[in-house]
């Protein structure tokens, strides 16, 4: 492994930057023009740097609480949901009809210009063995792609970047927007970088005492090196100041080409979108939407939260289609478990298991995936049994999507899906 | 070639080691006690620190700590209704409806009590670590809290929580097999690996396989038939919530094969076969090593270091008196190269300006989240491991978040902007129309875009529904500022701008900065001042002052201790 040492600003003379087709950040063109410097990173190695040798994007989008699938991907033609929910089944009103067997929420109207033109996937069922039903454990099983008896500290997203890519490390190869890096991106070299606003990133002057000249100026890596950890800080910092400059010209340059409706998460998403519009090259976006947790009065919250999570999808599918950057990018939203196939007394449901999982973007095999839950032949606690392992969505998706080796992320092996277009 | 833990010379003992040693065996160092310790011999300086008298100056339980007994009693009778509900059937729909919708209602009310007790715990806390009489009790709470990581996620009881603290503080320089038997006989850690619902027929192996793994031998040195023969042995050690229950019908009193021993063995003959071993010994010293002293001793360092904790029957305090006094202690590659971790870097903070918390919730407030944010959620350990430490605190993020936490102290401005933290800075200034009027005009800059990304910030929708978020408040900065800056310069009146920078960074740093570095420090400081000879802090620009301090805290040497 190359030392950590060498620093963003030595290697951003990787030419594939040019490659992605934006204009470079001004900036960044005297760095550029210093590439005939050896990089360390070399044309054609089997583990390119994340985000620029094939382009391509991954967004993960976490849908925080337990979202109730069955009443999200409605098996209408099943007397079991009916008989299990008297009063919580969806009523045809609020209902999109599929087929004889599949109705979708109505909330989830915004998303359909993409599941019609063949761009969304969903695949049913998604959930592992032994589940576990508790928020915080169930979601560090699937921020840590650990068997649910096993406990990991690093996340799939960090061992993605720890074994799968070579090259100095870029702490902006992985951004989630929010304000602490969850333990999907725990890793030993420290990629990703967390912000709620891209202002938020990077050092905070109050004025032209404490500048950012004064600030890089004293922290110069070129300065008689104290000791070994002095030149490790001294190099993060450095990289943190050109990832910082970055992120805030790309903010500053970059209009967003859609119309985004007015929540939070769309705002993120829109976030996320400027950032690749304006060619960060950031490999992997995670992005939370919470507030799926509906034990009592479900209808309005979940129809509330649903109508976010496509509404944002479809301003952000939008918005990189008029930038003609949506091909790179795949889209997947999960969520930590599904819920009880019975309703409860407050018109909600409890802590279930499997659920669905969504994929968008137009390199995906749209339409319906994976093999519906049985809702008769439970698990002992009266839950749904899953029938898709998450580890094999992971895997299609490091794979098929991102060209790595899914044996260097997961525990062990798993069949893969087919889920991108031939 | 000397051996590394030969005792240190004492003709070469000064003031430098003297603070490298407090640096590392506390939090801060207060220079009056670096003068005192730098007068004595070595060895009584680390006695010093070292043989205090463990059940001396323990803090009393708070008052606060147990959530009111009949919120715990109204939530279990409704449980306890839910439960015949279901069994018996026969409770009119309506009923059921309610008392289910009740049962709801003070669940939340209780976890919502418990999280609040939670931070407050971790606010009693940080406020110990600075605050201690000994700090090595507490520097060793630290490492037990991270070393038996558990998580307020999963054990939600705010006494169980502190209980396993109070442990870690009373016997923590005491003996590690004794410290281990008894973190696993506690309600938190048997809550939090499982061990408590472990019986014959299922027996649950998360206890088992960490107490090797992570807490005495580490990985490869034990098989999986060792941890399932273990796991049974500890069957029907559990907890009533409060204290430990051993449950007999449930325990597995067959036999089985562990480590080469065979026979009916319970969780007392795993410790013994465990601790039997010299691994454990070396496993964990090397551990303590690697805390306090460097990253990845030497296989002949890590023996010898073993050797003496297992010598000493597990005692702790002769392999600390060891450390402390070792050479390898105060080598180069030890001395100045340790990452502070966050709790540490902060209480340097408050350490180096002496800063008086002693009323202000808010600056607390925002050193635990300031805390939370590069890393170190008190009593939430991120995973079973714990906080590995050392580089593992530092990435892009986090080391700009503690850049940006100085700029707190030092100059009163919100760098980062969590909602909790936000919610917190709204409500203690609502009244003042200072602060209004900045934050309307702070708002009006974003909407118009000014440094921002264009988009309407959703800080317009909060205020036409009165609800305040606190969105826009990074680089806020506070009308009313931690430090008060000309009292804290008034020493150096006097002395050229110079010297006064030479002597800050004489305060600040364990290692000496370039001359390019000072150069900048003293132009930060001369900053609206141009020309001035002679400093005097009175006449000072207040803007020069703090903006010193902020970009002093802001050269990576402050990170190392």
């Amino acid at each position: 492994m190359k030392s950590v040492l060498r620093t963003r600003r030595e290697f951003l003379g990787n030419c594939a930057l040019a490659s992605l087709g934006v204009a470079m950040p001004q900036f960044l063109v005297h760095t550029v023009d210093a590439a005939a410097r050896e990089t360390g990173w070399e044309a054609g190695s089997p583990d390119p740097l994340p985000g620029f040798a094939d382009g391509r994007i991954l967004v993960v989008i976490q849908l925080g609480g337990g979202n109730d699938g069955l009443n999200t991907v409605i098996p209408i033609g099943d007397d079991a949901y009916h008989r299990a929910r008297p009063g919580l089944a969806v009523p045809a009103g609020s209902r999109i009809g599929i087929d004889d067997a599949t109705a979708f929420h109505s909330a989830l109207h915004p998303m359909m210009r993409l599941y019609e033109n063949g761009q969304a996937a969903i695949v049913e069922g998604v959930g592992y063995p032994n589940p576990n039903r508790s928020h915080f454990r169930s979601m560090e099983i699937w921020h840590t792609a650990s068997d649910s008896n096993r406990y990991e500290r690093e996340g799939w997203i960090g061992q993605y970047f720890d074994n799968c890519c070579s090259g100095a490390p870029d702490p902006t190869a992985g951004i989630f927007i929010g304000s602490e890096l969850p333990q999907a991106f725990t890793g030993s070299r420290g990629t990703g970088i967390a912000f709620e606003t891209p202002e938020n990133f990077g050092y905070i002057a109050a004025g032209e005492v404490d500048s950012p000249e004064r600030f890089r100026a004293v922290n110069r890596t070129d300065l008689r090196a104290g000791n070994e950890s002095l030149d490790f800080l001294r190099a993060v910092t450095d990289n943190a100041n050109v990832s910082a400059d970055r992120i805030h010209a790309i903010a500053s340059r970059v209009r967003n080409a859609a119309d985004y409706p007015r929540t939070p998460f769309a705002r993120d998403l829109s976030t996320v979108a400027q950032m690749i519009a304006g060619g960060l090259g950031a490999r992997i976006y995670y992005v939370p939407l919470s507030g799926f947790d509906t034990h009592a009065g479900q209808p309005g919250a979940q129809a509330r939260l649903l109508g976010e999570f496509a509404g944002g999808v479809d301003a952000f599918y939008r918005d990189l289609e008029k930038f003609s950057l949506s091909d790179r990018v795949l889209t997947l939203a999960f969520s930590e478990f599904g819920r009880r196939v019975e309703e409860n007394a407050s018109n909600g449901t409890d802590h279930g298991t499997a659920g669905p999982l969504f994929l968008f973007g137009p390199s995906v095999r749209g339409g319906m995936a994976g093999r519906r839950p049985d809702l008769v032949h439970l698990d002992a606690n009266g839950d749904l049994i899953f029938t898709t392992d998450f580890r094999s969505v992971y895997a299609s998706v490091l794979e098929d999507w991102m060209g790595a080796d899914a044996g260097r992320v997961l525990p062990k092996r798993f069949p893969k899906l087919e889920i991108l277009k031939a | 070639m000397y051996s590394p833990l030969e005792p240190i010379n004492p003709a070469v003992w000064d003031e430098g080691k003297a603070r490298h040693l407090l640096n590392r065996a506390g939090f801060g160092v207060p220079h009056e006690l670096v003068e005192r310790l730098a007068r004595l011999e070595p060895a009584a300086a680390v006695s010093l620190l070292v043989d205090y008298a463990p059940e001396a100056d323990l803090p009393p339980e708070p008052e606060w700590l147990e959530i009111a007994p009949e919120m715990r009693a109204g939530r279990d009778e409704l449980r306890r209704d839910l439960r015949r509900m279901r069994d018996g059937g026969g409770m009119d729909p309506a009923e059921q409806e309610r008392i289910q919708q009740e049962f709801r209602k003070r669940r939340v009310e209780l976890r919502r009590a418990q999280r609040e007790n939670i931070e407050r715990l971790k606010s009693w806390w940080f406020r110990r670590m600075m605050e201690t009489p000994h700090p090595l009790q507490e520097k060793m709470t630290l490492f037990w809290h991270g070393h038996f990581a558990t998580s307020a996620e999963k054990v939600r009881s705010p006494g169980a929580n502190y209980d396993l603290n109070a442990l870690f503080r009373a016997a923590g320089t005491g003996n590690f097999k004794l410290l281990t038997y008894e973190v696993c006989c506690s309600p938190a850690m048997m809550l939090n690996l499982d061990n408590a619902r472990s019986r014959k027929e299922h027996p649950n192996e998360n206890w088992a396989r960490e107490l090797m793994e992570l807490y005495t031998l580490g990985q490869g040195k034990y098989s999986e038939e060792d941890i399932q023969a273990a796991a049974r042995a500890f069957t029907g050690w559990s907890t009533d919530g409060e204290t430990f229950a051993y449950r007999s019908g449930v325990h597995d009193h067959g036999e089985k094969s562990f480590m080469g021993h065979r026979g009916n063995l319970n969780g007392n003959d795993i410790f013994d076969i465990i601790f039997a071993r010299p691994d454990t010994a070396e496993f964990i010293a090397s551990k303590l090593w690697e805390f306090f002293a460097h990253e990845d001793p030497e296989p002949v360092l890590r023996r010898q270091l073993g050797m003496t904790l297992y010598r000493a029957g597990y005692e702790l305090r002769p392999l600390l008196r060891k450390i402390f006094l070792s050479r390898a202690f105060y080598s180069e590659r030890a001395m100045g190269t340790r990452i502070k971790s966050p709790v540490e870097l902060l209480i340097s903070m408050v350490d180096s300006l002496e800063l008086s918390l002693k009323d202000d919730a808010l600056v607390e407030a925002y050193l635990l989240f300031a805390m939370s944010r590069m890393g170190q959620n008190l009593f939430h350990a991120p995973s079973v491991k714990g906080w590995p430490g050392g580089r593992t605190w530092i990435s892009a993020g986090t080391l700009m978040s503690r850049y940006n936490a100085s700029s707190f102290l030092t100059q009163g401005i919100i760098s980062e902007g969590g909602p909790e933290l936000r919610r917190r800075v709204i409500r203690r200034f609502r009244d003042d129309p200072a602060f209004r009027r900045s934050l309307r005009q702070r708002r009006m800059q974003m909407r118009r875009g000014e440094g921002g990304s264009g988009m309407a910030s959703t800080s317009m929708e909060d205020e036409s529904t009165g609800a305040d978020s606190g969105e826009g408040l990074s680089g806020f900065e506070l009308p009313l500022k931690p430090l008060d800056v000309r009292q804290y310069f008034a020493r150096y009146d006097g002395n050229s701008t110079f010297e006064v920078v030479e002597a800050l960074a004489e305060r600040f740093y364990v290692l000496p900065v370039n001359e390019s570095q000072l150069r900048e420090f003293v132009q930060a400081l001369e900053q609206d001042a141009p020309g001035r000879e002679v400093f005097h802090s009175g006449s000072w620009p207040e803007k020069s002052l703090r903006g010193t301090l902020h970009l002093m805290m802001s050269a990576a040497e402050f990170q190392l201790c």
